[in-house]
């Protein structure tokens, strides 16, 4: 029993550090624009898709395809801010960016299964297969980089939006538009930005995981939605919060895994439902007071 | 002549009805084709969600992405009893629905509180999780593999209803749904739903418990999305978990927005057009999630107010439209609380202390509120009057004191619980209704003292109707008390600054309270709107109401006080008549400062 608890937290911080890099992208987009791209899954399927092209048809090297994948879905971030996102801010209903974020994520799927046909594509690890012993658990190398490099990146992106210019300039965007725009800050710039950085980490999140996964047109769903759980358990305006909220939804789905396989898909929504009766601001956001 | 039920219903729109049912009944006799009736089925079920989702989406202003698991949860509680228990449609089909309401109420308890994308959150997990129990628990639902021969409706004779009567069926259930949803949203009910959307806390200031409402409106919309669901598991006898995943809920909520959210029948056109759709593009197969992605995209981007919203902003239909019948104001309609004058203080405070992390906004305050006297209270910026009428009113619990009102101590009472004891208020920041007009915003006033509840305002009894009539001419007469009776009918943001602060206080004063509490009433006022207010707050008390104003304009207040308290830092630092306290010294110092400093400074 220890030793399947064991390999489920391993195998449980691999999966979570993924919802955990996608869901800082969500981080990212609500704190400058309140809003958030709900096809964000469907963003992190083109990235393995993408990659699948570089590094199983083209040969490139994986760094080669994750340097492309970033690429490619930064350019869909400009795309998705101008269409999806600025489009909609006049809108009667105050959600309805949730609408046209589906929408783009609904026609990129036709476009993958256009474009890589609707079957699942084996993504071989470039580290190999070789199983390592942590313990009595084995973990694959590719699951490893995972992690390391999920958090890693995670750590970056609160590094540039604390340390750099360009960062504190997003993050003052996000305290306060108006303050923003009156030191000479361009907001509209910012946020592109913000979708650019979120679509990126989508982007990485795909390549990341396509090798423990298959890569193919339908993959996105039910890791966008999950890591969207996962923010917002954690609260979406708390970047620690999230990472946290990643990890424990990875993790608390493989030890539901141990009990029942089918509990295991639907844990994360009682689990969220549970938690926002009680906590309607996931169990790390702010508790909003309203001024009167 | 009037009928008992819906006695508000107009000639023209039994014509309206007539004609409609007129076309769902020639609709399968003229067009036999059995997959174009099969369309027809669908069109009208579909229709029903749609028109539950937009009392959720239109009125309340709250997101579903999960009315699929709604939707579900209908069609497996028939299906499931009409298999395996093998009762009629007449009975599994109510249960289904009755099954489905009591999930939304459910569904509603972690949505109270729940904003933005934690609200879209709640109904998206909800929806997942019926998703998967429907694919996963093979068990009760058979997963993919479905529930098979679920039987068609019978007729009394025994006899399986043909597709063109079980169309009639459905299609009279729909017109049914669109009278009664209209008959709802045009009453009390639509109008208090407006209001919580508006503002949630001055909806509370006038008595209306925002969860109650919250829940009814999550149940009656899972009620249609749940009879959709029977309708449709009943349809082709067969249903598995293909059908209710997270796609389908979008597209209800893209019917209900490409219609027309909050427009009534905004849902009719919406779902009609959007699920002719695929019909229309079947041979455009490989190329249907471009189209479906493209639809939805076009709607938001390009009809921001949907098809039947769009419609209705045009000027040649706003012009078309009749204009509202005039009201006379009631005689003697307009009422105040008689308080009792027995030297008692209406409300009492003592020791309230309130800290806001670690800042303390209110340090050991007492206050006596004695009845029928205007009470001042001032003081500089951030010195805690505010929190003290936020406090008062329930809106945030003391950290510590206690508040006694008549005599006795009143623990955790809730803002729409104080507005029960005879406590309101206005805002510092003018909280209005949304859309609802200056009628409609004393008509909430009205809240506590309207008798007719929701069943009796869904049949539109003639009690009810003419309850609705008696308080609109009362409504009027408070109108005309402050002043702004001749623009009862527009759009309350229409109104200019001074006199949105008049319509808070009517608002407040139709609550017939025994004590009112002003803050700010004079913010952002003109000259000759403040004369005004200063003989409306005179005439109030003269009626009998204890009021306490928080000012700024020093004449105003030293105008109408009786009493005057002053805050500072939280503390309160001086009370008495308007002329001890313009000779008091610390008040002088706490808004100017004393004379060495400033001479130092």
């Amino acid at each position: 029993m220890l030793v399947k608890l064991w390999q489920a937290l391993l195998s449980g911080l691999s999966v979570g550090s993924v919802y955990a890099l996608i869901a800082q992208g969500y981080y990212v987009t609500f704190i400058t624009t309140g809003a958030l791209n709900f096809g964000q899954g469907d963003f992190l399927m083109i990235g393995a898709l993408f990659g699948v092209t570089c590094y199983v048809t083209l040969g490139l090297p994986y760094a080669i395809a994750i340097v492309g994948a970033v690429a490619l879905l930064s350019v869909m971030g400009v795309g998705l801010e101008r269409v999806a996102i600025r489009t909609t801010l006049r809108h009667a209903l105050s959600l309805s960016w949730v609408l046209s974020t589906v929408a783009v994520s609904i026609i990129l799927k036709n476009a993958a299964v256009q474009i890589w046909g609707p079957e699942q594509i084996k993504f071989p690890s470039p580290f190999g297969d070789k199983v390592i012993h942590i313990g009595p658990a084995g973990i694959f190398p590719q699951e490893l980089f995972i992690i390391f490099g999920s958090i890693g990146t995670v750590l970056l992106v609160q590094f540039f939006l604390k340390r750099a210019v360009l960062g504190k300039a997003l993050t003052a965007v996000a305290y306060n538009r108006k303050a923003a725009a009156v030191m000479g800050i361009n907001v509209q710039r910012m946020v592109v930005l913000a979708f650019v950085l979120s679509s990126a980490l989508a982007g990485l999140g795909g390549v990341l995981i396509a090798p423990i996964t298959f890569a193919w047109a339908y993959m996105g769903t039910v890791p966008g939605i999950k890591a969207f759980a996962a923010a917002i358990i954690g609260g979406l305006e708390n970047p620690i919060g999230i990472l946290i909220g990643g990890l424990a939804v990875g993790v608390l789905e493989q030890f539901f895994g141990i009990i029942n396989s089918n509990l295991k898909e639907g844990i994360t929504f009682l689990f969220v439902l549970l938690i926002l009766a009680v906590r309607p601001t996931g169990l790390m956001g702010r508790k909003e007071i309203e001024k009167v | 002549m009037r009928l008992p039920v819906f006695a508000h219903t107009a000639p023209r729109d039994w014509i309206r009805f007539l004609v409609a049912a007129a076309v769902v009944l020639a609709l399968p006799l003229v067009f036999h084709d059995p997959f174009f009736i099969l369309v027809l089925q669908s069109l009208a079920y579909l229709f029903i969600v749609a028109l539950g989702l937009d009392i959720l989406v239109g009125w309340t202003g709250q997101i579903s992405l999960g009315h699929a698991g709604l939707y579900a949860i209908g069609a497996y509680t028939s299906a499931l009893l009409a298999t395996r228990a093998g009762w009629p449609f007449w009975i599994s089909a109510p249960i289904g629905v009755v099954v489905a309401g009591v999930a939304g109420a459910l569904l509603a308890i972690p949505s109270l509180r729940a904003k933005g994308p934690y609200l879209a959150m709640v109904t998206l997990a909800f929806g997942f999780m019926i998703e998967v129990t429907s694919n996963r628990w093979q068990g009760l639902t058979n997963g993919p593999m479905g529930i098979s021969a679920i039987p068609a409706p019978t007729l009394p004779d025994g006899e399986e209803m043909s597709p063109a009567q079980y169309f009639w069926l459905i299609a009279g259930v729909a017109l049914l749904c669109q009278l009664l949803a209209n008959n709802l949203l045009g009453s009390r009910v639509g109008r208090t739903l407006l209001a919580l959307r508006g503002s949630e806390i001055a909806a509370q200031s006038v008595g209306v418990n925002v969860y109650r409402w919250k829940v009814l409106a999550f149940v009656i919309s899972s009620v249609y999305a749940g009879l959709g669901g029977v309708f449709f598991a009943h349809q082709n006898g067969f249903i598995n978990s293909d059908t209710f995943v997270f796609a389908l809920s979008v597209s209800f909520l893209t019917s209900v927005l490409m219609g027309g959210s909050g427009t009534l029948y905004g849902p009719l056109v919406g779902s009609v057009i959007l699920n002719l759709i695929p019909t229309v593009f079947a041979r455009l197969h490989e190329y249907h999630l471009y189209i479906y992605g493209g639809i939805i995209l076009v709607t938001i981007i390009f009809l921001p107010d949907g098809i039947v919203g769009s419609l209705l902003k045009l000027p040649v239909v706003r012009r078309w439209r009749r204009p509202p019948a005039r009201i006379e104001p009631e005689p003697g309609g307009l009422a105040f609380h008689q308080a009792r004058d027995d030297g008692q203080p209406v409300i009492e405070a003592s020791n309230l202390t309130r800290d806001f992390g670690g800042i303390r906004a209110l340090n050991r305050v007492n206050i006596a509120v004695r009845p029928r006297i205007v009470h001042g209270l001032i003081g500089p910026n951030g010195s805690g009057k505010s929190t003290l009428v936020n406090v008062l009113t329930g809106l945030y619990p003391p950290s510590s004191g206690e508040v006694r009102l008549q005599g006795g101590v009143l623990g955790r009472v809730r803002p729409h619980q104080m507005a029960k004891l005879g406590i309101t208020r206005t805002f510092q920041s003018i909280r209005l209704f949304g859309e609802l007009s200056v009628l409609d915003h004393v008509m909430v006033g009205y809240h506590l003292h309207l008798r007719a509840g929701i069943w009796r305002h869904l049949l539109q009894t003639t009690g009810a109707v003419d309850e609705e009539q008696l308080f609109r001419r009362k409504a009027m007469a408070l109108l005309q008390f402050v002043g702004i009776a001749e623009r009862a009918h527009e759009p309350a943001h229409n109104l200019p600054y001074g006199q949105q602060r008049l319509l808070e206080i009517a608002r407040a004063l139709a609550l017939q309270p025994r004590l009112l509490l002003l803050d700010e009433p004079a913010a952002g006022v003109n000259p000759t709107e403040m004369q005004r207010l200063v003989k409306i707050i005179q005439d109030i008390r003269n009626g009998g109401v204890t009021q306490v104003v928080i000012e700024h304009h020093m004449d105003l207040i030293m105008g109408i006080s009786d009493v005057v308290s002053v805050l500072d830092f939280g503390e309160k630092i001086a009370e008495g008549t308007t002329a001890e306290i313009q000779g008091n010294p610390k008040v002088i110092e706490a808004y100017l400062g004393t004379g060495l400093e400033a001479a130092h400074a």
